[in-house]
């Protein structure tokens, strides 16, 4: 598995609140909002139409009280016209004598007399000047003030009455009803007093119609004064005239504002008004609103819920997608998405699975890609590094060839000088004592040893070239084994039969290697002892074969190939160049040097070209 | 009349062991120590054997060989050479010398071969 590539951060999940929260949130708040928008509209609509009703039964009630009301002042007008005919009174009018008065008095008593009506609080006469003749009644000592509060009308025919705008004196809202006496002009009035005073009878039927919220007010045209069923209160100004509509005013010692609908009562200065405190016409407002909130609230936890539900659905497939594009970035294989939807996100689902396995077989190519080109790198780098290796030991062995061959020349002279030294004592000594002749002999023997190792060094440092010629195999090795001094104990056995056909080689080459090769042998067997076989065969492919075996310890397996190598040696002394430069001299001459297994011992095989190769 | 040899070396005691063992055996030694005492030595004197080193400073065996055999063409020239390069060895031979001997020179094929 290669290693991912550093990968890039995958960004941080950077949704502080999650979509499967998110939407919820959205549509709750959405829903809140439509919620109060629609209760604030809702509520405002039912005020209006609480208003409208209220304003609607105010009119209805009002438009009664003010046929009642005018039936009244009718009645009124009535008595006081009939007061005004009567004879005594008109004749006490036209002609006040002191004699007629107390008839007088009794006439303009008869209404109140015999009406008992406690509303009536005085009667009074007027003369054409508009002097007070006459004047009867429990509260006829205070009528200068009620003059003083305002003008008392004259009626404008003989046969009518007229009725006077409400005056408060003492906490009583007080009106007068006139009558013309006799028909002189400017005529004579009889005034009756009256007192506004609600029975318990009437409040019962207000109370009925209206309930107990609810004030009937009754009032000057222009709003001057104002009382309910008894006394004065505070109302609203008219002096804009009465229209058919709401009027909003305040009333000290009552919280809120008041609604009244004023209406003029016929053939009288007067209006009549219905009263409702609005926090009364608006009471059901609240338990909407309360109904309201608590339908609010259950939409929106239900749109909650569902919210919360959808966006579920819709969240679990983001995450798995998320989840696999995770794995897939982690170089991971992530399982087939597989959103089984038909909407947008299962498209989404299936692109994404199209791209993993994308990614996946991608990834499975370069991966193979990768392989192939590491296999082609290692490859190359062995090559190159055996290369390298090859070529750093030919410039090793150049170099210690060059330094060979400058050391070896230069070690020739002395060597020569110490030879001469010995062969000359040799010469010289007469008789000499046995120790000297070993000794010479071991000098003799030392500078022969370094001869050799000079000459394997020289011989290395050299190119070699061969000068081949047919050759005789029988006698190169006769030649060399009468050089080689071997040592006793050890017998050194060959066949090569001198019918073996001329091998081409140059001479001094094949002597050269024979000669290392049966060295090396000799040594292997040791001082123990024993045995050297040389064998030489035609190989029938044109190739004579030369077997050096011995019965020495054999070569490590492992080292049949090292042996050859330059400066590899296996001896005590000896600097490894033999076997180094027989193989190369062998190879000049077209041949093959090897070391093989053997069943015992040491085994060399050479080979050499026959001198005639036909068959 | 023992036979006259002019040993010839850069090495004195290559010079010195070699004229030794010669009168040993019998030879009356000359010694030179470069090829132009050589070439000069055989001027005045007629040798049996120049026996010389073929790399000295300044003139070097091989042309003290060649105006050696110049001046004497019947003159008998070993020479000797710590380097073995077939080359000079050919070429040497095919001109006349009688040999050219590897250094250290074997005294006994030497001998042999000058007796």
């Amino acid at each position: 598995m290669p290693t991912p590539m550093a990968a890039p951060h995958p960004p941080e999940p950077v949704a502080r609140i999650p979509i499967g929260l998110k939407l919820p949130l959205v549509a709750g708040m959405l829903v809140l909002a439509v919620a109060l928008i629609m209760g604030f509209a809702a509520i405002v609509a039912v005020r209006q139409t609480l208003l409208s009703t209220s304003v609607g039964r105010q009119q209805q009630v009002a438009k009664l009280f003010a046929e009642v009301y005018g039936g009244a002042a009718r009645i009124y007008t009535n008595q006081a016209r009939t007061t005004a005919d009567r004879p005594a009174v008109i004749r006490y009018a036209s002609q006040p004598d002191p004699a007629d008065r107390y008839q007088a008095i009794d006439a303009l008593e008869f209404i109140t007399g015999t009406a008992q009506d406690s509303q009536v609080i005085a009667v009074e006469l007027l003369g054409s000047a508009g002097q007070q003749l006459l004047a009867t009644g429990p509260f006829s000592a205070e009528l200068a003030r009620l003059h003083d509060a305002g003008a008392v009308p004259i009626p404008v025919h003989a046969d009518s009455g007229a009725l006077g705008p409400f005056r408060v004196i003492d906490g009583r809202v007080i009106y007068p009803v006139v009558a013309r006496v006799g028909d002189g002009e400017p005529a004579a009035r009889v005034v009756i007093w009256r007192r506004i005073a609600g029975t318990p009878e009437t409040r019962r039927r207000v109370a009925d119609l209206i309930g107990t919220s609810g004030t009937i007010l009754s009032g000057n045209a222009d709003g001057s004064v104002w009382a309910d069923q008894a006394r004065p209160v505070d109302g609203p100004s008219l002096a804009d005239g009465v229209h058919d509509s709401v009027v909003t005013y305040h009333r000290a010692g009552i919280e809120g504002s008041l609604l009244g609908y004023p209406l003029a009562i016929p053939g009288t200065p007067w209006v009549l008004m219905v009263e409702f405190p609005r926090q009364t016409v608006l009471a059901p407002t609240a338990a909407f609103a309360r109904d309201l909130t608590a339908i609010g609230l259950v939409g929106v936890a239900l749109s909650l819920l569902v919210a919360w539900l959808l966006s579920g659905r819709l969240a679990r497939p983001l995450r798995r997608l998320t989840a696999a594009a995770e794995v897939i970035t982690r170089g991971g294989e992530p399982d087939r998405v597989l959103l089984r939807r038909s909407d947008e996100l299962g498209v989404l689902g299936a692109a994404f699975d199209t791209m993993a396995s994308g990614v996946r077989d991608s990834r499975q190519r370069l991966e193979e890609e990768v392989d192939a080109r590491t296999t082609a790198l290692n490859t190359t780098l062995t090559q190159l590094r055996d290369a390298q290796e090859t070529l750093v030991r030919r410039e090793k062995l150049a170099t210690i060839g060059q330094l060979a061959s400058s050391v070896g020349h230069e070690l020739r002279n002395p060597l020569g000088v110490i030879s001469n030294a010995a062969y000359y004592l040799e010469l010289v000594v007469p008789d000499p004592q046995p120790v000297v002749v070993e000794y010479l002999g071991i000098i003799r023997k030392q500078v022969e040893t370094s001869t050799k190792i000079i000459n394997d060094l020289l011989d290395f440092s050299r190119v070699a070239r061969a000068d081949r010629h047919p050759l005789s195999l029988h006698s190169v090795v006769d030649a060399q084994l009468r050089e080689l001094s071997v040592p006793p104990g050890i017998t050194v056995e060959h066949d090569v039969p001198d019918t073996l056909p001329a091998v081409l080689a140059d001479p001094v080459h094949v002597g050269q290697v024979m000669l290392n090769l049966v060295t090396n042998a000799v040594q292997a067997v040791g001082p123990a002892g024993g045995t050297v076989w040389l064998s030489a065969t035609a190989n029938g492919d044109g190739m004579a074969r030369i077997e050096v075996r011995d019965s020495g310890p054999g070569v490590d397996p492992a080292m049949h190939d090292k042996i050859f190598e330059p400066l590899f040696t296996t001896k005590a002394r000896g600097i490894g160049l033999g076997l180094a430069v027989s193989r190369s001299l062998v190879v000049a001459n077209g041949g093959t040097l090897t070391s093989e297994p053997a069943e015992c011992g040491g085994r060399f095989v050479l080979t050499l070209p026959m001198a005639d190769r036909s068959p | 009349m023992s036979r006259r040899v002019l040993v010839v070396d850069d090495d004195v005691e290559m010079v010195r062991t070699l004229a030794d063992i010669l009168r040993l055996r019998g030879w009356s030694p000359d010694v030179a120590y470069s090829g132009e005492e050589a070439v000069a030595a055989e001027q005045q004197t007629e040798y049996d054997l120049v026996l010389m080193d073929i790399k000295m400073p300044g003139m070097d065996g091989v042309t003290a060989f060649r105006l050696i055999r110049a001046h004497n063409p019947a003159a008998r020239v070993v020479l000797m050479t710590a380097h073995t390069e077939p080359e000079i060895v050919r070429a040497a031979v095919s001109e006349g010398a009688v040999r050219v001997m590897t250094k250290p020179v074997d005294l006994r094929s030497l001998l042999r071969l000058i007796e």
